[in-house]
């Protein structure tokens, strides 16, 4: 059976260049399956030599058939059917034969293997690597110095300066960009620049800086400099607005994505407006093209935004009942404006218990907003959630993103919250606009989180997500300890402040009775400080998700991805 | 009982640093809790169901002072018998507490120039009120002041302790409020002024024509009425006889600063609490904070006077119960409440942010809000109250509704239903006006007292 399957392969690497993004997507998605089920087949049971050793994945099959499995050299018989009309014994001696040779071959490969062991995985990471590195984005790949080097080269091209790593960086998440936010990336630039528009740089700076915070505000405040990007723009002699304007965005979407990677929103977002500036119809004259863009661009924000929010405050109603007491965590515009309706329009008598977490402490600006509003609030670190769930009658959420395998990504420490909930039978709800939704993947493990991620283009630092079996509180270290597999004996001190951002490590500094302990955490080796930025939460924590669509499953999400690919 | 065995004994003290001492004046010398004062002398209204002295004499122990002066004036025996019960006269007792009484006393003044006289502080002691609930550690400060001593001999003589809260803080009491001009390097005071009732401050210009650097202008401080004082306080009242308050002898200071060349310091805290309560808002509000543990470590379920009739335990949303506390069924507290040993609620009960004291009864379907309800009260079915304090052993019939505001004073009987409109005091004591003069030798003088309609009943 492996005609249909060896030939997608084929044909994405021989014709990649010309497929269309969706549709290598749909290859890619296709060759992994293939992979995985040759792989049970080879674990599961001796298949003939031919199936055993299929050829390398990613290798086009021209390539690997000749060279054949090395295997296959001592099974004389292999492959071949037993024709028919040979006698009984005929067959069964053949079928004894077929045995004793397969037995012998797995044996020979069993010892190759193992014998090989070392040199397998050479073998196999030059040719892996090579077909993946087109596709991890470089924000995952800070160890990798060919992958720096090429990001260097890009950035250098595009005029915008490369933004250097600060301090040591916890072994596990060496792969992840470490900023400090004292350093800017506007120190190493020439002001004015020349090819960054200055409201970029400024937004930028606000991002850097944690100026702008936020999913909604980041897309927000994004999608409005671009509109004034497009505004001062001018198509050049000789050029065509909608190819020189993509080309003109790219330096500067760089540069925001050198400031701070970029959320999963923006990501969207973007990937909307050149859309729609590549459709843009040539008959337009460059005034109503740039019109039709803001035009365009506004009706984004409002849609996807604004209106959404305002549809999901009222479906979001519906699971608010008097008496309630709804658990929020950090700071989301969203759930703060369906409580904020919930109470001033609807007039729904609740209680809020905020959960808070350093460094960032956003919770207190939640706080700010529902008390302002005269919402009765409780506020509560993050490690005292135990202690509060049992009054708690739902829990709201908001989201980063969600993720194509139902995954809500969110400010690290939510899947906490969902994992103490689950174990208190207190529902989860998750609020998000649909725009939010991407279609990348990640599973619950860390090391798979390397891989998973293709289509977008940036990996938040920190990817992962606790397995359930996991004791709340403990997750951390046991992302830590499993990742690093043997080298937890070498593992340093680490200390894990649980909300916080692979940005700025020194937001972990906490400055108390006037003394900050972590203060020379650098000069400290065997010290290091992790700030993470989002955590994954697992679809099975999540009960349901409060969409501009309606309710729904986390799981739902690749279908609201179909549905929405189709209308756009 | 007798302190079990463990007396500490007078070790052999090493002799250079004195014994800290204080001088805690255990009357206010007005008449801003009439007639609730009346019945009770104010160091001891509870407060949370404690005394509020015990609360001064927990802070003046827990900060290192081993001996206290009470000046009583007002119901003295009172006091003595409360203080004599207290475990503050137990031998175990780090803080020694001795009593001085007079009926003469009619002021803060009177007080000081007292001390003088029978020469009781050896060196720099510490000067509250007895109505000061604080949680303050003063060594910072008294460590400050000592220095400064050192340094300039005798100039500094005392040291003021603030309190950092913005302007409409709850516990921040209007008739209090002052601005303050400070040197910032120094923290000495500069200027000193009360804002009650002003609609612009006005700063001498030698404030800012003199040599000091950097002169801070301050309305963000609470006054904590905590003060180190240096021997030289009393000696100055008595060289100033008609130096009656604090205020004036801050006042007096300040204006012949050149003359004298005596300066006072301040001291700002901005994470620890204190408070003076010096009206029944502050009353309130000080109660609030306590139940709500900002005082911490002075919290209910501490029982830190040791008393076995005060041990609660305390729950979420800062509920405390004492001994013997019977809930009927249906009735929810809500949060910050704290019940005290033997009352018994009826059904059907919400209470919420309220104080209830030792031995009440309390009804079925009654909403207490924001209620102080002293020992042995006792409140029929159907009762509202908000913001209300109810003294010692009144009686609150049926169907009766208290605004805010209301203060029922002992053995009061109101109702049935009737309701009381805002600030109603109602008293067995008739408003004596001859008493009035007294209110001028009291920090809070030339207050406007706030209405108040007294009715007499049963």
């Amino acid at each position: 059976g492996w005609g249909p399957g060896s030939g997608p392969p084929d044909g994405v690497c021989s014709q990649a260049p010309e497929l269309s993004r969706e549709e290598k997507l749909q290859l890619r998605k296709e060759k992994k399956q293939q992979k995985k089920k040759k792989r049970n087949e080879k674990g599961a049971s001796a298949e003939p030599a031919e199936l055993g050793a299929p050829p390398e994945p990613g290798q086009p099959p021209a390539v690997a058939q000749p060279t054949s499995p090395p295997a296959s050299a001592d099974g004389p018989g292999d492959g071949e059917k037993p024709t028919g009309g040979k006698s009984k014994a005929e067959l069964r001696a053949e079928r004894r034969a077929k045995q004793e040779a397969e037995r012998a071959q797995k044996q020979a490969r069993k010892a190759e293997l193992s014998q090989a062991a070392t040199t397998a995985k050479p073998r196999q990471s030059p040719t892996e690597p090579q077909s993946m590195v087109k596709r991890l984005p470089e924000h995952v790949q800070v160890d990798d110095p060919a992958a720096q080097r090429k990001l260097a080269k890009k950035l250098e091209r595009q005029q915008v300066p490369l933004r250097q790593d600060y301090g040591t960086k916890v072994n596990l998440f060496s792969h992840l960009h470490q900023y400090s936010r004292k350093k800017p990336l506007t120190q190493q630039m020439s002001i004015p620049s020349t090819v960054i528009h200055p409201a970029v740089v400024r937004l930028g700076l606000q991002y850097s800086q944690g100026i702008i915070n936020g999913s909604n505000a980041r897309c927000i405040a994004l999608l409005e400099v671009f509109k004034q990007l497009i505004r001062d723009y001018s198509t050049p002699p000789n050029e065509e607005l909608s190819r020189d304007l993509v080309a003109k965005l790219k330096p500067h979407i760089s540069f925001l994505n050198q400031c701070r990677p970029l959320s999963a929103s923006m990501g969207n977002a973007i990937k909307f407006l050149k859309k729609e500036i590549s459709c843009l119809p040539d008959t337009l004259r460059e005034e109503e093209a740039k019109e039709k863009l803001q035009d365009v661009i506004d009706k984004y924000l409002r849609e996807k935004i604004v209106l959404a929010a305002e549809a999901i405050s009222r479906s979001a109603f519906e699971k608010i009942n008097d008496h309630d007491v709804i658990l929020v965590y950090g700071c989301s515009s969203l759930v703060n404006r369906t409580l904020c309706d919930a109470h001033a329009k609807k007039g729904r008598a609740f209680r809020v218990i905020v959960v808070d977490s350093r460094p960032r402490l956003e919770g207190r600006e939640t706080l700010r907003r529902l008390v302002r509003k005269g919402i009765h609030c409780t506020y509560v670190m993050i490690n005292a959630i135990s202690y509060v769930l049992p009054e708690v009658s739902k829990v709201l959420l908001g989201a980063h993103a969600l993720l194509a395998n139902g995954s809500v990504m969110s400010r690290v420490g939510t899947s906490q919250i969902a994992l103490v909930s689950k174990a208190y039978n207190v529902p989860v709800l998750v609020c998000c606009e649909t725009y939010k939704f991407c279609e990348r993947v990640q599973t619950d493990s860390f090391v798979s989180n390397e891989l998973g991620m293709a289509s977008v283009p940036f990996l938040p630092p920190g990817t992962f997500s606790p397995t359930p079996c996991w004791a709340p509180g403990r997750q951390w270290w046991c992302v830590l300890l499993q990742g690093q597999e043997g080298e937890v004996l070498s593992l340093p001190l680490i200390l894990m402040a649980s909300p916080l951002s692979a940005d700025d490590p020194d937001d972990l500094i906490v400055l108390r009775k006037g003394q900050a302990q972590l203060g020379g955490w650098a000069e400290n080796k065997s010290l290091r400080l992790l700030n993470l930025v989002y955590d994954v939460t697992p679809p099975d924590l999540v009960d349901l998700v409060i969409t501009d669509l309606g309710m729904i499953p986390c799981t739902s999400v690749p279908v609201v991805l179909r549905v929405k690919n189709v209308d756009q | 009982g007798a302190g079990a065995g463990s007396a500490p004994g007078p070790d052999p003290q090493e002799e250079p640093p004195p014994p800290l001492q204080a001088v805690l004046v255990a009357d206010s010398f007005n008449r801003r809790f009439f007639p609730i004062s009346k019945d009770r002398p104010r160091a001891l209204l509870p407060m949370a169901n404690v005394a509020m002295i015990d609360y001064t004499l927990e802070f003046l122990t827990a900060t290192g002072v081993e001996e206290t002066f009470v000046f009583c004036c007002w119901k003295s025996a009172e006091i003595k018998e409360h203080l004599q019960k207290s475990k503050w006269c137990r031998h175990t007792s780090p803080n020694t507490v001795r009593f001085v009484t007079s009926d003469l006393y009619r002021s803060l003044g009177d007080v000081l120039r007292d001390v003088d006289a029978k020469s009781l502080v050896r060196s720099d002691f510490i000067l509250v009120t007895g109505d000061v609930v604080s949680n303050f550690n003063i060594s910072k400060a008294l460590e400050e002041h000592k220095l400064r001593r050192k340094m300039e001999k005798n100039v500094s003589v005392m040291t003021m302790i603030f309190k950092e809260s913005s302007p409409g803080h709850h516990a921040r009491c209007k008739e209090d409020d002052i601005v303050i001009a400070m040197d910032s390097a120094t923290n000495r005071v500069l200027h000193y002024q009360r804002t009650q009732g002003l609609k612009r401050f006005r700063f001498p210009m030698s404030l800012f024509q003199n040599s000091i650097e950097n002169v801070e202008v301050r309305h963000d401080l609470l006054d904590c009425h905590i003060s180190i004082c240096s021997p030289q306080v009393a000696e100055l009242f008595t060289d100033n006889f008609d130096y009656q308050t604090r205020d004036d002898f801050v006042r007096g200071l300040l204006v012949n600063e050149e003359v004298l060349g005596n300066q006072i310091h301040m001291h700002v805290t901005t994470e620890e609490y204190g408070a003076h309560i010096c009206n029944l808002l502050m009353y309130e509000a000080v109660c609030s904070d306590i139940i709500r543990r900002w005082v911490y470590p002075l919290t209910p379920e501490m029982n830190f006077t040791d008393d076995k009739n005060q041990s609660y335990t305390h729950s979420k949303h800062n509920i405390y119960r004492g001994v013997d506390v019977s809930l009927g069924h249906g009735s929810v507290l809500e949060e910050n409440v704290l019940i005290g040993q033997g009352t018994v609620i009826g059904s059907n009960c919400s209470i919420t942010n309220s104080v209830i004291g030792q031995n009440c009864r309390i009804g079925d379907k009654v909403t207490l809000d924001g209620a102080v309800l002293w020992d042995r009260v006792h409140i029929a079915d159907n009762v509202e109250i908000h913001h209300s304090v109810v003294c010692d052993e009144a009686e609150v019939k049926e169907k009766v509704k208290l605004k805010p505001r209301c203060v029922l004073s002992s053995q009061v009987v109101v109702g049935p239903g009737i309701t009381l409109s805002e600030g109603t005091v109602i008293s067995l004591h008739p408003p004596d006006e001859e008493e009035e003069d007294d209110d001028q030798f009291s920090d809070d003088s030339g207050v406007n007292k706030e209405e108040s309609k007294v009715k007499l009943k049963g």
